[in-house]
């Protein structure tokens, strides 16, 4: 009787050892759970110990998944953008190996627009959660492999802008997965569909089935910097514009916003190898900017890297509609 | 005479030697496995009651049972019934038999049984913390009263499949 019940626990841990890596997503569907007791007593002096019956039964499969969006914010996009990519992360959190169909919907009516197609899907064939061109493989609507129960893959969709949205204006892509056995209810059964067949397939918590969406932001905004440097003086006559040691240029930076409102626009420019800046010398449209980091826009900063520089915080700075200048920033230097 | 106290004798020692035989027909022991299910009755109100455990889905709780009858004439004393938490499955808290027995459980696959309150789990930083269900390994009971001839005691305990 001992024997026996030493064999039964063998098995139990051979059980054990091999599903551990499953036991996030559940007990994996299949394995036999077994319970034996047993009783030791005592009569007229002599003790005695027997085993219960085992009693068995098996672990059903679980259809569970999820699916997120795996972009950190909108994705920004031009007007007529084509193959604009946004990325997906599909998890099996059912307790067995199962498939998944894949689908696309972008008739989202709470956005603005409507993302285009041609609309592909590639799955992430070297697992490394970032699509690479040319190794990624194109999902057929079959292709995908299945995964194992805890299983995750990174999914990219891409789809094109129209040419039409406004700057800021939304699109949002869904993307769907199905699990293969079947979606329903929580609850639902598929008798003899689980592990081998010899259990049910039951639906879990999420449907079997799982959707999330992907966003693009369009921007119509365009930076334009220029730059140009003049001397206006050679340092030894008050004026002449020959660059010789001592003589001072005058560096003109004319900043262009066009199509929309460029956020938290800082110009920075480092000041030439070989010149000295002039202190107090940075100007904004006219205006005189202290060199200290202040209250005002500009500073003149000695960054972390080999210049110094002249930084200006021009803020969210509204565009036209048309090219235009919209900001200039001035500031001399001497040449060594 | 003396053939006879020879014979009784011999048959005195036979039967302390078979003690593990005599064992397999004086008691029974038997373990079963349910789970709760809601049904509506006749009266069309909601009542649970429990069925054979057969296929299960993670998540499940599933109400293991130990029934222990003396089928023998004699009283058996020091009834102790040691029951293993199968693996894959999660003791739940309290959720053993009290009643007529005194409960313990091991932390350390059976080779120490306890109070639950005097269970405590060393963590890899050092620190100590009180024992929960999910560390226990065993259950026991220990039966308060001897199992008179033809009584039988059930003890059950429950746990989640993982």
């Amino acid at each position: 009787m001992k024997k026996t019940l030493n064999l039964l626990m063998l098995t139990c841990l051979v059980v054990g050892t091999t599903t551990s890596l499953a036991e996030a997503a559940g007990t994996t569907a299949g394995t036999s759970i077994n319970n034996t007791a047993t009783v030791n007593y005592n009569v007229d002096g002599v003790d005695l110990e027997k085993d219960s019956s085992t009693v068995t039964f098996t672990v059903a499969e679980l259809l569970d998944v999820t699916l997120v969006s795996r972009d950190a914010s909108n994705v920004v996009v031009k007007p007529g953008d084509s193959g604009a990519m946004l990325t997906f992360e599909l998890t099996n959190t059912g307790n067995y190996q199962e498939g998944f169909t894949l689908t696309v919907d972008n008739t989202d009516a709470t956005d603005d627009f409507d993302p285009e197609t041609p609309t592909t899907i590639y799955f992430d064939a070297n697992d490394n959660d970032t699509y690479d061109d040319g190794t990624d493989t194109l999902y057929d609507g079959t292709n995908l492999p299945a995964l194992a129960a805890d299983e995750s893959i990174h999914l990219f969709v891409f789809n094109d802008i129209p040419d039409t949205p406004a700057d800021t204006e939304l699109g949002i892509s869904n993307l769907q997965a199905d699990a293969q056995t079947g979606t329903g209810d929580e609850g639902t059964v598929f008798p003899g569909d689980g592990f081998d067949g010899s259990v049910a397939a039951v639906v879990g918590t999420s449907g079997a089935s799982a959707n999330a969406d992907g966003t693009y932001q369009v921007s119509r905004v365009d930076v334009t910097i220029g730059k140009t440097g003049v001397v206006i003086e050679d340092g030894l006559t008050g004026s002449g514009n020959e660059p010789v040691p001592g003589a001072t240029i005058e560096y003109t930076i004319t900043v262009d916003v066009v199509g929309g409102t460029a956020a938290g626009l800082v110009i920075t420019d480092p000041i030439p190898a070989a010149t000295t800046y002039v202190a107090g010398s940075m100007q904004l449209n006219g205006s005189a900017l202290t060199d200290d980091d202040d209250s005002d826009v500009g500073t003149f900063a000695e960054p972390t890297t080999d210049n110094f520089e002249i930084q200006v915080d021009l803020g969210d700075v509204v565009g036209g509609t048309a090219p235009g200048t919209t900001n200039t920033i001035t500031f001399e230097v001497t040449i060594n | 005479m003396k053939a006879y106290q020879t014979l009784f004798a011999v048959l005195l020692v036979l039967t302390s030697m078979v003690g593990i035989a005599a064992a397999e027909e004086s008691i029974s022991i038997v373990s079963k496995a349910e789970i709760e299910e809601t049904v509506v009755n006749e009266q069309g109100e909601k009542e649970t009651r429990r069925v054979p455990a057969a296929k299960v889905m993670p998540g499940t709780i599933v109400i293991f049972t130990n029934t222990c009858t003396n089928i023998s004439e004699s009283s058996f004393d020091d009834v102790v019934i040691n029951n293993p938490i199968p693996e894959h499955t999660v003791y739940i808290d309290g959720s053993a038999t009290e009643e007529g027995a005194d409960v313990t459980f091991s932390i350390d696959k059976g080779k120490s049984f306890d109070a639950p309150d005097n269970l405590f789990i060393v963590e890899q930083d050092s620190t100590s913390r009180p024992a929960t269900g999910a560390d226990y390994t065993h259950v026991r009971w220990k039966f308060k009263s001897s199992l008179k001839p033809g009584e039988s005691k059930d003890v059950e305990f429950r746990a989640r499949l993982k």
